[in-house]
């Protein structure tokens, strides 16, 4: 038994570790859904095949390019804390980014892609896609693809939380539904 | 030893203990060796992790169809029963069948792989984006435990392919020679521990044929500036594989020895590379990135010294052959330093004697040691050196079918004749 000790001891380790990754990510996930301030923001999503995850509609924001104030080294990979405004539409518009979180207001920490000669960055964003049963993704993007190309007037949206710079995606809405119940009529049953 | 003699010497410890020829500790060595021994059979182990890998995997893709309907609490809890059901196996393993590698492997392999899958899942289900060289590394890092505590080289092998997936799946710009040459060591006590017990058993043997290309593969990804240097890093990995493996490699067959077979075939590609003028004239593998340059020169030193360390040890030992196995790595070295344009004909007539030479010294060799398989690696190589010449050359057809018809006969009468001496 002396003997088994440490085999024993590294599988508790393993055991705690196995569980503190996944739990840690859901309960600090969860408390941003619970308490953090909602935004919206419009989105442009279509829908890539992720093997490890199921399908999911992948997003893209039309004002994550954003220009840098002069004056500082930026680079691409660096993380940068951008202000969230919201305006009249009441949809969020992401504002000048900073190294350092704003001292009031909240805003999201991301990633500058790249930066162009001209000071433009594009954002990478704690959130690019959208989960959905692996039936409805394909629906979801069909009906996307339906709104862009101005077959019909939908809108799509989604609703994020955000607390303390981090973010969680909440819902994505087409023409004001969310998309699960803008499916349910044309998925089969 | 048979597996009937090791069950039998097995059944005569308990016996040999209550008599006072062995004390405990000295049976506890031989149960342990000759158990893992006896385990070095493919079917049982293989069929059982292959069982515990497409349940993973299976379990993985049920979840990932991302039940919509279900709120988000029970989807937590299903991600969370692979992997209460894997760890509970780890448990059951430790607890009643330590010794057996089957359980072993099946149980940390599929611990390993519903973490895995746990960790993704609950990124979906909080539609998550996150970077697959953070998740890549999280699986390995949080995998090495498990790995230790069950002592499994399936595990050990799938850590070192999420590194690699780690290094591949990052931006080119973040890679980090030292930081993976670090990641990886952390899987040679294991390595060095299967060895140790086991040397040359079919477990070792997989478990080191499959790391070495995996190392290999990750560093030359964490290195573009290397890209233009490849056939210094290519020959001089290959003369460390064959250093490695004199000092530890024994008689076994090439089979059971993968440093050794990596080595070779690394060192005759190089070698016989090198035997074309054109070899030296150009950049085969383009300019690489400039990035991480002072670490990639540091690995490239590194090995170059090791490499230096490696044939002075053999010189040393009266070794020649195994020192002059050192002659593509230092030509490579001395004239990819950027010292002007090298003599591209003259190295190439150098390494077509070269490799003639190593040939005939390798087939003395195995005449003066008895062994067939080294007469025969002397002749292959003499052989592939000659038909290169003849593809390379200006010859008319006719006088290389003739060339060739002659060459082969010759070759076919002298593994006749050296199969019919070594064996009297």
């Amino acid at each position: 038994m002396t003997r088994l000790k440490p085999t024993w001891l590294l599988l508790a380790l393993a055991m705690l570790l196995q569980w503190a990754l996944p739990a840690g990510v859901a309960l600090h996930s969860e408390a941003i859904l619970r308490s953090g301030t909602r935004y919206y923001l419009h989105t442009a999503p279509v829908d890539p095949l992720d093997a490890f995850r199921g399908r999911y509609v992948a997003l893209r924001f039309a004002d994550a390019s954003v220009r840098l104030p002069a004056g500082l080294p930026w680079r691409a990979d660096m993380r940068v804390a951008v202000p969230l405004h919201v305006g009249p539409d009441h949809f969020a518009r992401f504002g000048t980014p900073s190294p350092t979180p704003p001292a009031q207001g909240d805003y999201l920490m991301a990633t500058l892609r790249n930066v162009d000669a001209d000071g433009v960055a594009s954002l990478d964003l704690p959130f690019d896609r959208y989960y959905l049963d692996e039936r409805a993704a394909p629906a979801a993007e069909r009906a996307y693809r339906a709104a862009n190309a101005g077959k019909t007037s939908a809108d799509a949206y989604v609703t994020i939380r955000v607390r303390n710079g981090d973010a969680v995606l909440e819902a994505l809405f087409i023409d004001n539904l969310p998309i699960q119940r803008y499916l349910a009529g044309s998925l089969p049953h | 030893m048979s597996k009937q003699v090791a069950a039998w010497l097995l059944s005569e410890l308990p016996e040999l203990e209550r008599a006072g020829v062995l004390d405990a500790a000295s049976a506890a060595r031989l149960r342990a060796h000759y158990a893992e021994a006896g385990s070095d059979t493919v079917a049982p182990g293989l069929s059982a992790t292959l069982g515990a890998l497409l349940l993973g995997l299976g379990v993985i893709l049920l979840v990932a169809h991302n039940w919509d309907q279900w709120g988000r609490a029970l989807r937590l809890l299903v991600v969370a029963l692979p992997l209460a059901a894997g760890q509970a196996a780890c448990a059951w393993t430790l607890f009643r069948h330590p010794d057996s590698r089957g359980w072993r492997e099946c149980s940390a392999t599929f611990a390993a792989l519903a973490f895995a899958a746990a960790l993704a899942l609950v990124s979906q289900i909080f539609q998550l984006g996150g970077a697959l060289d953070r998740y890549l590394l999280g699986c390995a890092l949080v995998g090495l435990p498990l790995l230790y505590a069950l002592d499994s080289s399936v595990l050990a092998v799938l850590i070192g392919a999420a590194l690699l997936g780690w290094v591949g799946a990052q931006d080119e710009r973040m890679r980090q020679p030292l930081l993976v040459l670090l990641a990886f060591a952390t899987l040679l006590p294991h390595v060095v521990s299967v060895w140790r017990r086991a040397p040359h058993s079919m477990r070792s043997t997989w478990l080191i044929g499959w790391l070495v290309p995996l190392v290999f593969a990750a560093l030359s990804l964490t290195m573009p500036a290397m890209r233009q240097f490849a056939a210094f890093w290519l020959s001089a990995w290959a003369l460390l594989l064959i250093q490695l493996d004199s000092a530890i490699g024994g008689e076994a067959s090439l089979i059971r020895r993968p440093l050794r077979a990596y080595g070779e075939l690394g060192w005759a590609l190089v070698a016989l590379a090198a035997t074309f003028p054109d070899f030296w004239r150009e950049s085969w593998f383009g300019q690489g990135g400039a990035t991480t340059l002072w670490q990639t020169g540091l690995v490239a030193i590194l090995l170059l010294a090791l490499g230096l360390l490696c044939t002075v040890h053999a010189l040393w030992r009266r070794r020649w052959l195994l020192a002059a196995l050192s002659l593509p790595m230092l030509v490579t070295a001395s004239t990819q330093a950027g010292f002007g344009a090298p003599p591209a004909s003259l190295l190439a007539l150098l390494f077509n004697a070269y490799v003639l030479a190593i040939g005939i010294a390798l087939i003395s060799e195995g005449l003066r040691a008895q062994r067939l398989r080294a007469v025969s690696s002397g002749l292959t190589l003499i052989a592939v050196l000659v038909l290169l010449r003849f593809f390379g050359s200006e010859w008319s057809f006719v006088l290389r079918g003739v060339a060739f018809v002659v060459v082969g006969l010759a070759f076919l009468a002298a593994n006749l004749w050296l199969r019919r001496k070594v064996r009297s």
